[in-house]
């Protein structure tokens, strides 16, 4: 298993935000991190980006403690919920940026430009970029480093549906490469039929893990079920 | 540390920075100048320094007040992070060595300023002279400076403890700052080794907290830097502090007739702290400009008759500001007309509607101004009247073209500028 969150609870204060909550993952994967808002999905992936530290319980990569890690050789590439760019930096520079921080990465910037369509906008600043090209930069710069596991939260919130195709294609593309995906919703129409594994938290705790066919085996749901419908099924009995 | 990604983040800066000077150089010269000719008069006029004298022992405790102050504020006010990267750096250099070399580039950085800030007020403290017993204060400035910037940065990722920890701190440190014995400088010596250690060894950083922060800093500065008064606007609404207003609209019970009057009034009473300040300030230093000695040591500016037209362009500036608060507004009621907003009055209502409440600030700060300047008497009724004839005006150049009403606006500063100018003058 590459991945490993086991047990870890965290809070705000007195605000308990994740409560002895586990799942796993492993390469070749894509796991949707599913919950209402709230339930603690950006919390999980902040732990896993090691921007907090749990309280209780450990996240393991690899079989070894991410706090642990040597800092260099920490292998998650992180895309926030809500992007963040240097508002004077062409894309081309953020490109270049990214790769004088990881000047070992073998990708090539030409290569990326045309990959996400991108070539066109390489010398605006990111306040000419529309919502979705935003998006597609900060992907490009999540991809542009080596990395075992990718990390998404809340991709798909603004895109219009040629760019939400777009952002599939690319999440299922890491998927064959052999790299582990994490990316949290709540749009449950968006990820159904590509995620492999569904996480469902509710209030910080685990309220069911697996494959789309296994948390229809816990309802009594017909088998042609939507994701919605398999999700509010297992949060209401979970009530 | 890779220079490459050095030269990207200082580009990104400097660009930032160049935005600014274009579109407010303005501002920061006039800045530079309020803050050296405020120096000059501290330093020569009220202290009476001169070469080789040192300030007077009465003054001195004063100084150490202002520092104290100023560091309180810093560790335990201020919501600012003292060591400062672009969000964007801190997304994508945070899980790499470069970003704990970064910080303590920074930090570095900031003990060369506190270095350069403790010479500066040694070197003001002693007359201008380097010697005979420059080092002591020197060190107590510099240490004192330095462990306050680190307990600041300490203060704002710390939890409950840390944070009670870093008040026992800076509480002692205080104290040996203000006793100055070679006791108090080795404590103060140990404590900035410890807080280092403390600081780059030990802490936990609240990078939610400081990502968010950062985050704002961004958006701002690049509003700054592209004069974008909109998403400045934008920016200070969504951060100002949240609370529900004490008057509200119903409890007026308005009739349509007086509807935009008591809306003007509202808006009057929820007017921002800040541009109270403003107006402040500005009446302020126009009195100072007339009825004290401000102006005297500056070449070119020593007449009274041009301090006169500066105090006039002084108080102009604040009835401007006054007048912006309900000029904006029906401007903004005017607009939504052409957004398709069904207002059920004519433009001319909507001005008229917008004019009793200014008649009365306009009532109010002629008092005010008359006595401020020592010049209450029936001619503060004629400069309120002229006031009001000039706010008229203002308020219908509002319905003209663009171009027209920039014309316009000159002009209704001139006018006013006249109309304070006449009243210091008669």
């Amino acid at each position: 298993m590459l991945f490993s969150f086991n047990k870890v609870s965290f809070s705000y204060g007195a605000a308990k935000v994740l409560q002895s909550l586990s799942f796993s993952g492993d390469r070749g994967q894509v796991i949707g991190l599913i919950g209402e808002n709230g339930a603690g999905k950006s919390t999980t992936i902040k732990n896993i980006v090691r921007y907090l530290k749990p309280e209780s319980g450990n996240i393991l990569l690899d079989g070894k403690d991410i706090f642990k890690i040597k800092i260099e050789n920490y292998p998650v590439s992180y895309v926030p919920d809500t992007p963040v760019f240097y508002e004077e930096l062409s894309l081309l520079e953020h490109l270049h940026f990214i790769q004088a921080i990881y000047p070992q990465n073998q990708t090539s910037i030409d290569e990326m430009l045309d990959r996400k369509e991108l070539r066109e906008h390489a010398n605006k600043i990111p306040s000419a970029l529309s919502k979705g090209t935003r998006q597609k930069l900060m992907i490009a710069m999540a991809l542009l480093r080596e990395y075992e596991m990718l990390v998404l939260d809340e991709p798909f919130s603004g895109l219009d549906p040629k760019q939400i195709a777009l952002l599939k294609e690319t999440i299922l593309q890491q998927r064959n490469r052999g790299k582990l995906v994490l990316l949290s919703s709540h749009l449950l129409d968006l990820v159904e039929n590509l995620c492999d594994k569904y996480v469902i938290i509710k209030q910080g705790k685990l309220v069911a893990e697996g494959s789309r066919q296994e948390l229809l085996s816990k309802t009594s749901l017909p088998p042609d079920s939507a994701m919605e419908r398999i999700y509010l099924n297992l949060v209401s009995a979970d009530e | 540390m890779n220079n490459r990604v050095r030269v990207f983040i200082l580009k990104n800066k400097f660009r930032l920075f160049l935005g600014v000077i274009r579109h407010m150089w303005l501002t920061i010269l006039g800045l530079i100048a309020a803050g050296g000719v405020l120096m000059y008069q501290l330093l020569f006029a009220f202290f009476h320094m001169k070469k080789g004298v040192p300030l007077d022992g009465q003054y001195i405790p004063y100084v150490f007040y202002a520092v104290i102050i100023l560091k309180f504020i810093q560790i335990f006010l201020d919501d600012t992070p003292v060591f400062k990267v672009n969000a964007a750096t801190l997304l994508h250099t945070y899980n790499t060595a470069l970003f704990s070399q970064l910080l303590k580039r920074k930090q570095f950085k900031s003990l060369l300023v506190s270095a350069c800030l403790a010479f500066m007020m040694t070197y003001i403290l002693r007359g201008f002279v380097i010697g005979k017993g420059f080092a002591l204060p020197f060190v107590f400035f510099t240490m004192y400076l330095a462990s306050g910037t680190l307990m600041a940065w300490i203060y704002y990722h710390g939890k409950r403890l840390e944070k009670w920890t870093i008040a026992f701190l800076f509480g002692l440190a205080t104290l040996m700052f203000y006793k100055r014995s070679l006791l108090g400088a080795i404590i103060l010596f140990v404590m900035l080794a410890g807080l280092e250690i403390w600081a780059w060894g030990f802490m936990k950083l609240n990078v939610p907290k400081y990502d968010a922060r950062l985050r704002f800093m961004d958006t701002t500065a690049a509003a700054q830097s592209q004069n974008d008064m909109a998403k400045m606007h934008q920016l200070a609404a969504e951060n100002r502090p949240q609370h529900a207003y004490g008057v509200k609209f119903h409890q007026f019970r308005p009739s349509k007739r007086f509807a935009l009057t008591v809306k003007s009034l509202i808006e009057v009473m929820r007017i921002q702290k800040s541009l109270l300040i403003m107006i402040f300030i500005f009446l302020l230093a126009g009195w100072a400009f007339i009825h004290t000695n401000v102006l005297s040591l500056i070449p070119f500016l020593d007449n009274p008759e041009l301090a006169k037209v500066l105090a006039a362009y002084s108080a102009t500036s604040a009835l401007r500001i006054l007048y912006q608060i309900t000029t904006e507004q029906m401007e903004t009621v005017l607009n939504k007309r052409l957004l398709g907003l069904a207002l059920p009055f004519s433009d001319a209502q909507v001005v008229f509607g917008y004019i009793p409440v200014p008649i009365i600030i306009n009532f109010v700060f002629s008092i005010l101004f008359g006595a401020l300047f020592g010049r209450l008497s029936y001619l503060s009724f004629v400069f309120w009247l002229i006031i009001n004839v000039i706010y008229l005006f203002s308020s219908f150049s509002c319905l003209s073209g663009k171009r027209l009403k920039k014309t316009l606006n000159h002009l209704t500063n001139f006018l006013l500028w006249l109309g304070v100018y006449w009243y210091l003058m008669v």
